[in-house]
C-alpha cells in the first residue's frame, strides 16, 4: 500500500457526506427507538431545564452540608462546602489550564509525517461504516422533526404498501 | 492437574491452535479459552504449583495467593470480553496476538520468580505488537516499532536487574523487593515503564490509538495493569511511588483534555487512573493495597466499556476525531448508554464500580497523613470526570451534531458493551462481591452519607463548572490537531539533531584518523632515512661494542629486579 492512499488532505473529512445538516431541525431526521427518549437533547429549553435542575441540586447538596456534620479525615476538609468549591474551582483551573497548555504544544495534524496515525484514514478492512437508514434495522427507524417523534419508518411503510 | 491446564499454558496452546481452526471455531475458542482459564484457576486453588528445575534455578511457574487471583479472574473477564466484542474480526493474527498476550499477562501475574516474570514479561511485549501491526498501514508499523522499543527496553532493565539482584542476594524469587539496591532500582525502572511513570508513559498515548478497533480494548487491559501488579508485589509502601502516583493521576489530564482523537484522551486517561494505583502501592497499607486491587479490577471494566463504545462509534463511522462527532445518540442510542454507565464508573459517581474502589485509596491517602496527595487525588477526580466522563460521550454522542448518522453497533458489541456495563453498575451497587476478592480482610463501607455526599458535591459542581465553561465559550473547543508530548524528544529532536551529531563525529573521527596517518608516515620517513645506506642502523658494528650493550642492558634488568 503506498502511503498516499491513507492520508488525509486538507479538509476533507472522515466518512460520507453528512446526511442531515444541524442547522435544518425543521427537516425531517431519523433516530433508533431508543433515542426517542433522549430526543430533548437537541431542544435548547429542555437542556436549560436539566441545567436548572442541576444547579438546585448542587444547591440542595450545599446546603446539607450546613445540617450534616461530616467527619473531617483531612485538615481543612470540614470546612463548609469544601468538596464542591474544590470539585468547581479544580475542575475550572484544569480546562483553562489545559487550554492555555495548547497554545505551546498545539501541533498540525501531520507534524509527525507518515509515522504517525494522526494524519491517517482507519483502513477501511477493519471497519464496517454504515449509515443509519441502510443498517439492518433501518425499517424500525423513527422519523423526527427537532424533537418531535413524526413517524415510524415501519409503520409508515406498512402504510404505504397498503394504500 | 496437568500443567499444560492451568491458565497461561492454556492460552498459549490455544494460540498455537487457532491458525488450524476455521473463522467460527476461532471466535468460539477466543471465548473458550478464558472461561477454561478461571475453571482451571479455580481447580488449582491457593498454593505453589509447578515448581521446575533449570539449569540449577527453581522457578515457581504458578503462584496462586489472593493477590494473584484477583489479578487472573480479571484478565480473565477481560479476555473474554474483548473476545466477544471481537466476535466480527476473522483476522487470525489478531485472534493468535490476543490470546498468547492475555495468558502472557496471566503468566505474569502467576510468576513466582523473577526468570519466570522476565519471559512472560517478553511474552506481553511481542505478542501485542501485532494487535498495533494488525492496522496494516506504514504508520501503524512506525508505531509498533517504538512501542516494541520501549516494551523490550523494559525487559532488559528487568533482565539486567534480575541478574544484579541475583549477584547481590542469590534469590530469584519474586516477593517484596523495596528500593534497596542496583538491582532492585533497575527493576523497579522496568516495572516503571510498564507502568507508565511519568516521562516514561508516552508509549501508551503513542500506540493505544494506532491499534485495530478491537485491538485498543485488549491493549487497554493487560500491560499496564500486570505492571501494577508487580509493583504492588514487589514495592509496596515504598514511598515515592506515593509521590510518582500523584503526579500520574494530575499531569495526564490536562493532555486528555485537549486531546482531538477520542481513544488517545482514553490513554491519557488510562494514564491518570494507574496513577491512583500507584499511589496505593506506595503508601502499601491493607486498606491502600485493597484498593489498588479494586481498582484495577473497576478499572479493567469501565476502561474497556469506554474503549469498546469509542472503538464502536470508529467501526461505524470511520473515525475517533471529537472534532468529526457529534449527534450520534440518535442512531446509536444502546452505545451511547453504554458510554455513559463507563463515564460515570470512571468519574466515580455513587453505585457505579469507580466510587467503591477509589474511596478505598483516598481514604488510605487521608488515614496515613498523606493530605497533600489527598488533595491531588481530589483535582484529578474533578479532571478524570472532566476528560472521561464529560468530553467522551458528549463530544461524541450530543454537541454539535456532525451530521452523521451511523447505524448501530453490531449485535455482538452491542452485548460486548451491555453485559460489561451491567458488571460496572453490579460492582457498584454491591460491593461485597468484589471485596471478597480482595488480598486482605476488608472493613470498609464505602456508601456512607460522608462519602457520598462529599463525592456528590464535588461531582455535581464540577458539572456545574462544566456548564459555566460551556456557556462562557471559555471551553476548549474539539480541534483538529495533536499535542506534543514527550515523544518529542524522540520522535522530531533526536532525529533532527541526529544529523548534525554523526557529522560531528565524523569530522572528529577523520581528523583524529589523518593525525594518526601523518605520525605514521613521519615514523616510517624517520625509519627510512636512519636505515640508509651509511646511516646509524645500516652501519657495521664491532662485537665489542654489542657485547657492551648486552650488558649493560642485563645489569639494567638485574637493577630493575632489585628494586
Amino acid at each position: 500500500m503506498s502511503e498516499g492512499d491513507n492520508r488525509i488532505d486538507g479538509d476533507d473529512r472522515v466518512g460520507g457526506a453528512p446526511a442531515v445538516v444541524a442547522a435544518g431541525r425543521e427537516r425531517e431526521d431519523v433516530a433508533a427507538p431508543l433515542a426517542r427518549y433522549f430526543l430533548w437533547a437537541d431542544s435548547p429549553p429542555a437542556v436549560d431545564r436539566l441545567i436548572r435542575a442541576l444547579a438546585i441540586l448542587c444547591a440542595l447538596l450545599f446546603v446539607f452540608d450546613i445540617f450534616w456534620h461530616r467527619h473531617a479525615y483531612v485538615p481543612g476538609e470540614g470546612l463548609w462546602g469544601y468538596h464542591a468549591i474544590a470539585g468547581f474551582v479544580s475542575f475550572t483551573l484544569i480546562v483553562l489550564g489545559a487550554k492555555k497548555l495548547r497554545t505551546f504544544i498545539r501541533r498540525d495534524e501531520g507534524y509527525y509525517g507518515a509515522a504517525a496515525i494522526d494524519a491517517e484514514r482507519y483502513p477501511s478492512a477493519g471497519i464496517r461504516p454504515l449509515d443509519a437508514v441502510e443498517g439492518e434495522e433501518a425499517d424500525e427507524l423513527l422519523h423526527v422533526r427537532g424533537e418531535q417523534v413524526v413517524g415510524e419508518r415501519g409503520s409508515a411503510r406498512t402504510r404505504e404498501s397498503g394504500s | 492437574m496437568s500443567l499444560l491446564l492451568a491458565p497461561p499454558f492454556l492460552y498459549l496452546i490455544a494460540a498455537a491452535l487457532c491458525p488450524l481452526l476455521g473463522a467460527r471455531g476461532r471466535s468460539i475458542l477466543l471465548l473458550g479459552v478464558p472461561l477454561a482459564g478461571l475453571a482451571s484457576l479455580h481447580a488449582l486453588g491457593p498454593g505453589l504449583h509447578g515448581t521446575v528445575h533449570v539449569l540449577g534455578f527453581e522457578l515457581e511457574l504458578l503462584r496462586v495467593d489472593r493477590l494473584s487471583t484477583i489479578f487472573s479472574i480479571i484478565f480473565s473477564i477481560a479476555a473474554f470480553l474483548s473476545g466477544l466484542y471481537a466476535w466480527h474480526v476473522r483476522d487470525t493474527v489478531q485472534q493468535v496476538a490476543s490470546l498468547a498476550y492475555a495468558g502472557s499477562a496471566i503468566g505474569g501475574v502467576l510468576a513466582g520468580d523473577l526468570i519466570t516474570l522476565f519471559l512472560w514479561w517478553e511474552g506481553t511485549a511481542v505478542a501485542s505488537v501485532f494487535l498495533i501491526w494488525a492496522r496494516r498501514t506504514p504508520a501503524a508499523y512506525a508505531t509498533g516499532l517504538r512501542y516494541l522499543v520501549v516494551q523490550v527496553l523494559s525487559g532488559m532493565l528487568l533482565l539486567v536487574g534480575l541478574l544484579v539482584h541475583f549477584h547481590d542476594t542469590g534469590s530469584i524469587a519474586f516477593e517484596h523487593l523495596g528500593l534497596v539496591s542496583p538491582g532492585t532500582l533497575l527493576i523497579f525502572l522496568a516495572f516503571g515503564i510498564k507502568c507508565a511513570f511519568p516521562l516514561l508513559h508516552n508509549w501508551l498515548q503513542d500506540a493505544y490509538p494506532a491499534a485495530t478497533v478491537t485491538g485498543t480494548v485488549v491493549l487497554s487491559a493487560f500491560t499496564t495493569k500486570m505492571a501494577v501488579y508487580t509493583l504492588a508485589r514487589g514495592y509496596a509502601g515504598t514511598e515515592i511511588l506515593v509521590y510518582i502516583g500523584a503526579v500520574m493521576t494530575l499531569f495526564p489530564i490536562f493532555f486528555a483534555e485537549i486531546e482531538n482523537d477520542l481513544r488517545r484522551v482514553l490513554a491519557y486517561s488510562l494514564n491518570n487512573q494507574l496513577g491512583f494505583m500507584v499511589v496505593g502501592v506506595g503508601i502499601g497499607t491493607p486498606l491502600a493495597l485493597n484498593g489498588t486491587a479494586a481498582h484495577a479490577f473497576c478499572h479493567i471494566l469501565y476502561k474497556a466499556l469506554l474503549f469498546m463504545s469509542v472503538g464502536a462509534v470508529l467501526y461505524r463511522t470511520g473515525t475517533s476525531k471529537a472534532s468529526e462527532l457529534g449527534g450520534l445518540y440518535k442512531t446509536m442510542p444502546v452505545t451511547m448508554l453504554c458510554c455513559l454507565v463507563g463515564a460515570a464508573s470512571i468519574s466515580a459517581f455513587p453505585l457505579f464500580s469507580g466510587f467503591v474502589s477509589k474511596s478505598l485509596i483516598l481514604s488510605a491517602s487521608a488515614e496515613n497523613g498523606y493530605y497533600l496527595v489527598w488533595g491531588a487525588l481530589l483535582v484529578a477526580s474533578a479532571g478524570v470526570l472532566s476528560h472521561s466522563g464529560i468530553k467522551i460521550p458528549y463530544f461524541t454522542f450530543f454537541a454539535h451534531d456532525s451530521g452523521k448518522r451511523p447505524a448501530e453497533a453490531p449485535p455482538h458489541m452491542q452485548m460486548a458493551m451491555i453485559v460489561t456495563a451491567v458488571a460496572c453498575v453490579a460492582i457498584g451497587v454491591f460491593p461485597g462481591m468484589l471485596y471478597a476478592l480482595l488480598p486482605y480482610a476488608v472493613d470498609y463501607v464505602p456508601y456512607t452519607v460522608d462519602h457520598v455526599l462529599t463525592q456528590m458535591q464535588l461531582l455535581c459542581f464540577a458539572l456545574l463548572a462544566f456548564v459555566f465553561l460551556m456557556k462562557s465559550g471559555l471551553h476548549p473547543p474539539e480541534v483538529r490537531a495533536i499535542n506534543l508530548d514527550s515523544d518529542w524528544t524522540y520522535r522530531k529532536l533526536a532525529p533532527s539533531l541526529l544529523p548534525r551529531l554523526v557529522a560531528r563525529v565524523s569530522a572528529l573521527d577523520r581528523g583524529w584518523r589523518r593525525a594518526a596517518l601523518a605520525a605514521l608516515g613521519a615514523f616510517w620517513a624517520g625509519a627510512a632515512r636512519l636505515s640508509r645506506p651509511g646511516a646509524v642502523l645500516a652501519r657495521g658494528w664491532s662485537v665489542t661494542s654489542m657485547m657492551l650493550l648486552v650488558m649493560a642492558i642485563m645489569v639494567a634488568v638485574l637493577a630493575l629486579n632489585l628494586i
